[in-house]
C-alpha cells in the first residue's frame, strides 16, 4: 500500500499516521492497552493475537472504518469512507496517563538494518499469496552491544554476537513473524574474523529436523576507532521448512540469503525494536 | 558351501556394504556440499546489493505515532482522524 502515492499523501495530510504491532499493545496493561482494546472491540477484535488491520478512529475514540488489508485500492476507499464520516468537532476527553514509550536501543547501541529473500523455489508453488511471498524482503535490526562494537573494532568477534546473529537473523520472516532458533538448533557456528573479513558457515536445525538452514557467511568490517564505520553481511545458503506464522514456504530446500548492513538513518522505522527482543530485550542482548 | 566358501562369501558381502556404505556417505556429504554452495566476493557483493531495501521509501518520511493516547490527542488537535496500522511485528518494520 505504501507503494502508492497517494496513500502516502492522504496519510500525511489527512491522517494522524501509527503503527502499532499488536504483540506488544495486547499485552500492556495500562491506559494505553486500555485504548488499544476499546478501538479493536468496535471492529469484532480482541486481544487474542488476531487484530491485523487498518483501523481508523476520531478523537472521540469512535471507529470510522476498518479492513484486515494492505492492498492499496482497498485502503483508498476505507480513507474515503473514514473521512466521509468524520466529523473534526468531535473531540473526547483527554488522558492524563502518559503515552507508550517504545523500547529504545540501549546507549551506545549499534544498529544494523537485516534483510533477507527467498531466491527461488516458488515457481511451483500455487497460491493467493505467492507472489507477494516471492518478492517480498524480510525486514529486521541486528542490535549490537557497545562492548561487542568495540571488541569488533579490536578484531575480536564475540561469541554473543555470533550467536545473537544466528539464532534471532538467520530467519525467514519473508511471509511473517519466524519462529527463532533454539541455542541446542545451532549445529555449526563456525563464523571468524580476520583482518576485518568475516567468514564462515552455518548449519541451523530445529530438533524435529523440519526446520533447516546451512549457509555460507561472509562480510566486512570497518572501524574508526571504537566506532564501527562499515558491518556488511551475507549469509547464504538452502532454508528448508516454515514457521506456524510463515506459512507458505516454498516445498524442499529452497535459496535463501539473509543481508547486514549498518544503519545510516535514525527514522522511527530504523529505530524499531529487534523481533526477538520484544517482550526479551535481556535475553536477546546477553 | 564348506565352511571356507562361507567364509569368503560373507567376507565379500561385509566388503560389499562396506562400499556402499562409503559410496553412500560420499554422495551424502556431496549433497550437503551442493546445498550450500560457497560465497566468493562476488556473489557477496551481488547479493548484498540484491538485498537492499530501495532508498527513496516515502513511508519512512511520515510523522508516525507509536502510542495511541498521543495520537488520539494528536487528532484532537489537528482535527483529523487517527490511521492505526496493526501488525504483528512492528508494521515499520516489515513492510
Amino acid at each position: 500500500m505504501f507503494k502508492d502515492d497517494s496513500v502516502i499523501k492522504a496519510l500525511r495530510e489527512e491522517f494522524v499516521p501509527l503503527a502499532i504491532d499488536q504483540h506488544v499493545h495486547r499485552r500492556l496493561e495500562n491506559a494505553e492497552g486500555a485504548l488499544f482494546a476499546r478501538v479493536l472491540k468496535q471492529a469484532g477484535r480482541g486481544l487474542g493475537g488476531r487484530s491485523q488491520g487498518v483501523y481508523i478512529f476520531d478523537a472521540s475514540e469512535k471507529l470510522l472504518a476498518f479492513s484486515n488489508t494492505a492492498d492499496a485500492e482497498q485502503v483508498k476507499r476505507l480513507m474515503a469512507k473514514a473521512l466521509t464520516s468524520f466529523d473534526p468537532d468531535v473531540k473526547g476527553p483527554a488522558s492524563e496517563s502518559a503515552p507508550f514509550k517504545a523500547t529504545t536501543p540501549p546507549k551506545g547501541t549499534t544498529i544494523v538494518t537485516v534483510t533477507s529473500k527467498v531466491l527461488g523455489g516458488y515457481e511451483d508453488v500455487k497460491g493467493r499469496r505467492t507472489e507477494i511471498h516471492a518478492a517480498s524482503l524480510g525486514r529486521d535490526h541486528l542490535w549490537i552491544r557497545k562492548d561487542e562494537a568495540v571488541a569488533l573494532a579490536e578484531g575480536d568477534l564475540p561469541n554473543s554476537l555470533i550467536m545473537r546473529l544466528v539464532r534471532y537473523h538467520l530467519v525467514d520472516n519473508t511471509r511473517g513473524e519466524p519462529p527463532f532458533w533454539r541455542s541446542r538448533d545451532v549445529r555449526v557456528a563456525d563464523i571468524t574474523l580476520t583482518d576485518g573479513r568475516l567468514s564462515g558457515r552455518v548449519e541451523l536445525r530445529s530438533e524435529d529436523g523440519s526446520r533447516a538452514f546451512v549457509a555460507d557467511v561472509l562480510g566486512h568490517i570497518k572501524a574508526d576507532g571504537t566506532q564501527l564505520t562499515l558491518f556488511d553481511m551475507v549469509a547464504s545458503g538452502r532454508f528448508q521448512g516454515e514457521g506456524r506464522f510463515t506459512r507458505g514456504a516454498p516445498p524442499g530446500k529452497y535459496p535463501f540469503a539473509v543481508a547486514f548492513r549498518l544503519t545510516r538513518s535514525s527514522s522511527a522505522a530504523d529505530l524499531v525494536i529487534p523481533g526477538a527482543a520484544r517482550n526479551n530485550l535481556e535475553g536477546y542482548l546477553k | 558351501m564348506n565352511s571356507e566358501e562361507h567364509q569368503s562369501q560373507s567376507f565379500m558381502r561385509r566388503h560389499l556394504v562396506q562400499q556402499v556404505s562409503l559410496s553412500s556417505a560420499c554422495l551424502l556429504l556431496w549433497a550437503a556440499m551442493a546445498t550450500a554452495p560457497a560465497i566468493d566476493e562476488a556473489a557477496f557483493a551481488k547479493l548484498h546489493h540484491q538485498l537492499q531495501p530501495p532508498q527513496d521509501e516515502a513511508w519512512r518520511g511520515l510523522p508516525w505515532q507509536d502510542s495511541i493516547l498521543k495520537a488520539k490527542a494528536l487528532a484532537a488537535t489537528q482535527e483529523k482522524p487517527v490511521y492505526m496500522l496493526v501488525r504483528s511485528g512492528h508494521p515499520l518494520g516489515c513492510v
